[in-house]
C-alpha cells in the first residue's frame, strides 16, 4: 500500500529520516494503522458537516491588547546555541546565492 | 510516613489548618515515601525536594504569622511532566526535551502554588502523552503498584501510579483520548477529564489541541473535586478557556431521581466479564440509592478509535513541528538547516511519536486529506450527536473505563493497534469534548483494580462527582492499598 517512494516523501514532509531497519518496521505498522482507520469508508457521510467545537456558553475572546512577553533572553534560555538574545543556526543561504 | 501516607488531601489540610501538622512535616513524610518507592515504580522522572521544602517552609512561616491556610495548604502534589514548571525540568518523557527547564509556570501550576499545594515531583508519561501504557517514555516505563509486572496505563501512568502508591494524595494528568481515565482505572484511583475548555492549557505541551485537557488524579472523589475547583476557571492566556467559574458538588444531594444511561456498545464483545460485572455492581448501587437505569445507544462507538487516530495524529504532526532543535530542546548537528532539523527529530523522538507524526502527515497530505481527515471530522460529528441523543433520556452515562484491567509490561509494544484499542471506551467523550470520570469500582480475581467511567453533558462535572461518590461510599474500597 505504501510504496518506498511514498514513504520517502512522507519522511521528507515530516522532517524525519529513519534508519533502514526502523523504516521497514514503521512502514509495516503504519500500513496496518492506515488500513484500520480506513474503516470510516464504510460510513455514509454525505451531508454530515465536519465537527466544530460546539459554542459552549462562556467561551470568550480576550481583548486585543499588547502585554509584556517573556523577553528574548528568558525565551532562549533553553536554546542549544543562543548568543546575545539570538539563536545561532547553520548557514541557510549558500555563498554566491542571491 | 506510615501515619500520613494514605491520608487524603482533605485530612492533611484539616491537620495543617488545625496546627496539628506542619507543611514541612507533611512534605518530608511524602518525600520519604517517594525515596522508598519511586526507584521501583519509576513513577516520577524528577523529584523536587528542595522546592518542596522551601515552599512548605514558607507556608509554615505564613501560618506562624497568622496567615489563613488556602484550600490545599501543605498538601503534596505531583504534576505530569508535560506541564510546564518554571526552572524545573519538563521533559514530556522525550529525549528531545531532556534537561529542558521552562521559563514560565503553566496556569494550573500557578493555581496550585496559590492554593498552597506543595510540588514534590514531575510524573512519568508516555512520550508527549502518546501512549496507553507509559512504556513509550524515554526515561523507562512506570510500573503498576498493584502488580509490578504490569503497566500503570498511559499516558498519565506516573500520575496514577504515584497517587495509588501513596507517594502523594494529588496529581495532575492530561487526557487527550483517555490518558487520565485509563491509567486511573488501571491503578485504582479517581481521574477526571474535564469539559473541553474548563481547565486552562496554558503551559501544557500541545499534542492534539482539539482534545487535550488537564485534569485531577486522586484517591478519593472528594479530593478530586477539591483539586478540580482549584485548577478550573477562565484563563485569558488560553483561547479555548471557558468563563465558567469553579463549583463545589453538592454531595449531600446524592443521585435520587438521576437517570443513569447504560450504553450497550460499552459492554461489547472483548470487554472482560469481570470488568462488566464490577461496573454492573456500581449500576445496582446507584439504583438502590434512588437513580433509575435506562438503556441508551451510542451507535458510532466502533468508529471512534479510527476517528481519533486520524484527528489526533493530524494535529500532533502539526503541533510537534515545533521541535526542531532551534529554540529549545536538544539539537543534533547538520550541514545545513534542513539536515539539522531531520537529525534532531530523528534522534530526539521515540518510535511511537514518529509513527504518529508520519500517520498524521499522511492523512493531511494532498490526495488523502479528504478520504481520511475530512471523513474523520464528519464521523466526529456523528459521535457527538450520539451523545446528544443519549442525553435526551439520561443525565449521566455509566460504563467501563477500559475493556480489561492492566495488561503485562511488554505485551502490546509490538502491536500499536492493540494498544490503541485499550482506549476504545475513553476516546468517544474526548472526541465530543465531554467531561468523563473514572473511579475504582472493584478488583479482578488477580487483585487488579477495575475502573468505571461516568460521562456527562458539558459542564456537568458536579453531577459526575455526586454519582461517583455514591458508588465510592457503597463499595467501600478506600482502605485497600497496594502492598
Amino acid at each position: 500500500m505504501l510504496s518506498r517512494q511514498e514513504f520517502d516523501k512522507l519522511q521528507k514532509l515530516a522532517r524525519l529520516r529513519l534508519p533502514e531497519q526502523e523504516e521497514r518496521r514503521l512502514r509495516e505498522q503504519i500500513e496496518r494503522i492506515l488500513d484500520y482507520v480506513g474503516r470510516l469508508e464504510a460510513l455514509d457521510l454525505e451531508g454530515i458537516p465536519a465537527y466544530a467545537l460546539e459554542s459552549v456558553e462562556g467561551a470568550a475572546v480576550r481583548l486585543d491588547e499588547s502585554r509584556p512577553g517573556l523577553g528574548a533572553e528568558a525565551a532562549f534560555e533553553g536554546a542549544a546555541d543562543a548568543v546575545e538574545g539570538m539563536v545561532r543556526v547553520p548557514r541557510v543561504l549558500r555563498e554566491n546565492e542571491p | 510516613m506510615t501515619g500520613l501516607r494514605w491520608q487524603s488531601a482533605e485530612e492533611l489540610h484539616r491537620a495543617v489548618s488545625a496546627g496539628e501538622l506542619s507543611c514541612t512535616e507533611a512534605a518530608r513524610a511524602c518525600l520519604d515515601v517517594i525515596a522508598a518507592v519511586n526507584p521501583t515504580l519509576n513513577a516520577l522522572i524528577t523529584v523536587t525536594p528542595e522546592t518542596a521544602l522551601e515552599q512548605a517552609g514558607e507556608l509554615d512561616a505564613a501560618r506562624a504569622g497568622g496567615g489563613a491556610m488556602p484550600a490545599l495548604a501543605g498538601v503534596p502534589v505531583v504534576v505530569k511532566d508535560n506541564i510546564c514548571t518554571r526552572g524545573i525540568p519538563t521533559t514530556c518523557g522525550s529525549r528531545i526535551l531532556s534537561g529542558y527547564r521552562p521559563p514560565y509556570d503553566a496556569t494550573v501550576v500557578e493555581r496550585l502554588r496559590a492554593a498552597g499545594a506543595v510540588l514534590v515531583g514531575k510524573a512519568n508519561l508516555d512520550e508527549f502523552a502518546m501512549g496507553s501504557s507509559n512504556e513509550n517514555s524515554a526515561f523507562g516505563p512506570a510500573r503498576n503498584p498493584w502488580d509490578l509486572e504490569r503497566v500503570p496505563g498511559g499516558s498519565s501512568g506516573g500520575s496514577a501510579a504515584s497517587v495509588a502508591a501513596g507517594m502523594a494524595p494529588l496529581a495532575l494528568g492530561s487526557d487527550t483520548g483517555g490518558s487520565i481515565r485509563q491509567p486511573a482505572s488501571f491503578c485504582g484511583v479517581v481521574g477526571l477529564r474535564p469539559t473541553y475548555g474548563r481547565v486552562s492549557r496554558y503551559g501544557l505541551t500541545a499534542f492534539a489541541s482539539s482534545m487535550d485537557q488537564i485534569g485531577p488524579v486522586t484517591r478519593t472523589v472528594e479530593d478530586n473535586a477539591r483539586l478540580f475547583s482549584v485548577i478550573s476557571g477562565h484563563d485569558p492566556r488560553d483561547a479555548t478557556s471557558l468563563t465558567a467559574g469553579p463549583e463545589s458538588p453538592a454531595f449531600e444531594e446524592g443521585v435520587r431521581g438521576l437517570r443513569i444511561g447504560i450504553p450497550a456498545e460499552y459492554f461489547a464483545e472483548g470487554t472482560d466479564s469481570e470488568v462488566a460485572a464490577a461496573v454492573n455492581r456500581s449500576a445496582s448501587l446507584l439504583e438502590e440509592a434512588g437513580a433509575s437505569l435506562v438503556e441508551v445507544a451510542l451507535p458510532h462507538t466502533s468508529y471512534a478509535v479510527a476517528t481519533y487516530y486520524i484527528v489526533a495524529n493530524a494535529e500532533a504532526s502539526s503541533n510537534l513541528a515545533r521541535y526542531d532543535g532551534i529554540r529549545y530542546g536538544t539539537r543534533a548537528a547538520g550541514r545545513d538547516l534542513a539536515e539539522q532539523y531531520e537529525r534532531t527529530r530523528s534522534e530526539g523522538f521515540g518510535a511511537e511519536v514518529k509513527r504518529r507524526i508520519l500517520v498524521g502527515t499522511y492523512v493531511l497530505s494532498a490526495g488523502y486529506r479528504e478520504a481520511y481527515y475530512e471523513s474523520a471530522q464528519r464521523c466526529r460529528t456523528l459521535i457527538a450527536q450520539d451523545f446528544q441523543r443519549a442525553f435526551e433520556s439520561a443525565d449521566v452515562l455509566l460504563g467501563p473505563a477500559a475493556p480489561a484491567p492492566a495488561f503485562p509490561l511488554g505485551s502490546r509494544t509490538d502491536d500499536p493497534l492493540a494498544m490503541y484499542l485499550s482506549d476504545a471506551y475513553t476516546i468517544p467523550a474526548s472526541l465530543a469534548g465531554l467531561p468523563a470520570l473514572s473511579f475504582p469500582c472493584g478488583f479482578s480475581k488477580q487483585g487488579l483494580p477495575i475502573g468505571a467511567q461516568l460521562t456527562g453533558k458539558a459542564m456537568s462535572e458536579a453531577v459526575l462527582y455526586r454519582t461517583a461518590r455514591v458508588c465510592e461510599e457503597g463499595l467501600g474500597l478506600l482502605d485497600r492499598h497496594p502492598k
